[in-house]
């Protein structure tokens, strides 16, 4: 399912003395099945253009379109969006309530008055998905590690069926551990079902390993969009807007300056490897 | 000369135990303890980062120096304090402050200097000296301009900023700070590590830092690697993080450069495989030519 932008801008508190402008003027297309990241420092509006792809705010001028459909045209359908477009904020284990894990992720669909056995479905799929083991099904999800946790959140909104998903700084706070398992389910998640994910993010690292997009905004603009080697090959007008490239794209432009015949848009330890080890073996020979 | 002494120390959680049920049956087997047998000595004006990753005992071990747990066995000692010695307590607290992960949980008043006044004025100290101390410890983190703000008002790298002047009005010798950078954006993270290295480097405060942040690790005079309760790895950040394959192998990070240096050291370069910084790695690569 696609999602359109069409000239969005949006004010927090319009009308009074505290008016901020979060949004301006934004417009952007992303396609059906697409994995995009969306990065920018605190306050850059990242957060805020998330909300509006669910229909949770709504724009002060514009329109936003999934799969062509206006969702502020009629507010009756508005339900529907929100089911289609699963949400997963900042630290949603914080949501967890449920007796069980099972029931948690239950709450969803029951909500949305679907039969037992499709109910079950859902939630046993959407665990599946997340990773989460039988045997956890029915522990009190607070007794689980921040990573499970997490990831009992994350089935919450699976269960519903989203054909699109947007992810909320998914890996704040957790251990390197907890950051890899989370971030390796959410890319099986978009390969095996397929939807659009929208993954927002204030770690390149972490970004640049997952999406083929990366839409930067800045001052609730958007700053820069294009493949993840294209943005990092432009570090200073990263800098300049408070955020950074990987580490290796650094090392790549450094190598590059000191005149070695080396790429600068690899940004992971392994093509970095791969390209020094081309490029020195031969002098370390000769 | 030490200022954290920690021997032998070894803690349980209550309910860590074996259940058994009334026939003598085995419900639960014992679980493991949460810190199981550490030893580590920490100097004054040193910079210790702590890693491991989550349930390896770090926290727990922070929360030793202040007394906030008391040792199941074994001792801890902060400037000779013991801090099972209930009389010391406080004098523990004020020599050994701690910060903690998440910025809106840690500040109690609607005006930021009201907020760094609470633990000097906890202590019974004179007012005038507290506005001093106030001063002084804003200054240091340099939120001196914030301080007829309400937190309410602030970035979170800023709220942690309040929070190390609160620890710091107290004059305490060291500050333990455990994952004070979680919750913050790159641009707050490095406001935070620049503040705690400044105190450290300046001002000669102790600092015990827990991290999951390798660029903050690195900064460090001494990285010690927890895993299971118990310490694993304990050196320089560079003889540490040379350690690619073990550290990868307990579910921690490594620092893409050495990490690059590492793997090119395997495929036949010959370069040193414990580089930290771009530039050290560049200066290597060029020396080949």
């Amino acid at each position: 399912m696609s999602i359109e932008i069409r000239n969005v801008t949006f004010f927090y508190n319009a009308g009074s003395v505290l008016e901020k402008k979060a949004l301006d003027d934004i417009s952007l297309k992303i396609d059906a099945g697409e994995f995009v990241g969306l990065i920018g420092h605190t306050g850059s509006g990242k957060s805020t253009l998330a909300q509006h792809m669910n229909g949770l705010l709504r724009p002060s001028r514009g329109q936003v379109l999934i799969g062509g459909e206006d969702i502020h045209a009629d507010k009756s359908r508005l339900k529907q969006v929100r089911r289609r477009v699963g949400l997963v904020f900042q630290y949603p284990e914080h949501q967890l309530f449920e007796m069980t894990v099972f029931k948690d992720v239950a709450f969803g669909p029951e909500n949305m008055g679907w039969t037992k056995a499709e109910t079950e479905a859902a939630v046993i799929s959407a665990l599946e998905l997340a990773g989460i083991e039988k045997e956890l099904y029915e522990q009190p999800p607070f007794e689980l590690s921040g990573g499970q946790k997490r990831r009992v959140a994350i089935a919450g909104v699976l269960a519903m069926r989203p054909e699109i998903l947007l992810l909320d700084e998914p890996a704040a706070g957790l251990d390197p551990r907890g950051r890899d398992e989370i971030l390796d389910k959410i890319k099986e998640m978009h390969q095996q079902l397929g939807i659009t994910v929208i993954l927002v993010s204030h770690s390149m690292e972490d970004i640049s390993r997952l999406v083929s997009r990366i839409i930067v905004m800045d001052s609730g603009r958007i700053a820069q969009s294009g493949a993840p080697g294209e943005i990092f090959a432009r570090v200073e007008e990263l800098e300049r807007i408070g955020l950074a490239a990987p580490q290796i794209s650094y090392i790549m432009r450094e190598l590059k300056e000191r005149g070695f015949d080396v790429p600068t848009d690899i940004f992971t330890v392994k093509e970095a490897v791969k390209a020094i080890t081309a490029a020195f073996i031969p002098l370390a020979r000769t | 000369m030490d200022i954290i002494k920690i021997e032998d120390l070894y803690f349980e959680y209550p309910g860590q135990g074996e259940e058994t049920s009334g026939d003598g049956r085995t419900l639960r087997p014992r679980q493991p303890a949460a810190l199981d047998g550490v030893s580590l000595s920490i100097a004054k004006g040193e910079f210790v980062a702590v890693l491991g990753h989550n349930g390896s005992g770090k926290s727990t071990l922070a929360k030793h120096i202040n007394a906030l747990l008391l040792p199941t066995s074994g001792v801890v000692r902060v400037k000779d304090f013991d801090t099972r010695d209930e009389a010391s307590v406080w004098n523990i607290r004020q020599s050994a402050g701690m910060v903690f992960q998440n910025p809106d949980n840690q500040l109690v008043a609607a005006i930021i200097e009201e907020d760094v006044a609470f633990g000097p004025e906890n202590m019974g100290i004179p007012p005038p000296e507290i506005r001093r101390r106030v001063d002084w410890a804003l200054k240091t983190v340099g939120m001196a301009d914030y301080a007829d703000h309400s937190p309410s008002q602030l970035s979170g790298g800023q709220k942690q900023r309040v929070a190390i002047a609160g620890v710091l009005a107290m004059k305490p010798d060291c500050i333990v700070l455990d994952e004070p950078t979680a919750m913050l954006d790159p641009g707050g993270r490095k406001e935070v590590l620049d503040t705690i290295l400044d105190l450290n480097k300046r001002e000669g405060i102790t600092i015990v830092l827990i991290t999951h942040f390798m660029e903050e690790a690195v900064k460090a005079d001494r990285v010690v690697v927890m895993e299971n309760g118990a310490i694993v790895m304990e050196g320089s950040p560079r003889g540490v993080f040379a350690q690619v394959e073990k550290l990868k192998g307990m579910g921690l990070d490594v620092p893409q450069v050495t990490e690059v240096c590492y793997y090119l050291n395997k495929e036949g370069l010959d370069i040193p495989a414990d580089l930290l910084s771009i530039e050290e790695m560049v200066d290597a690569l060029c020396q080949l030519k």
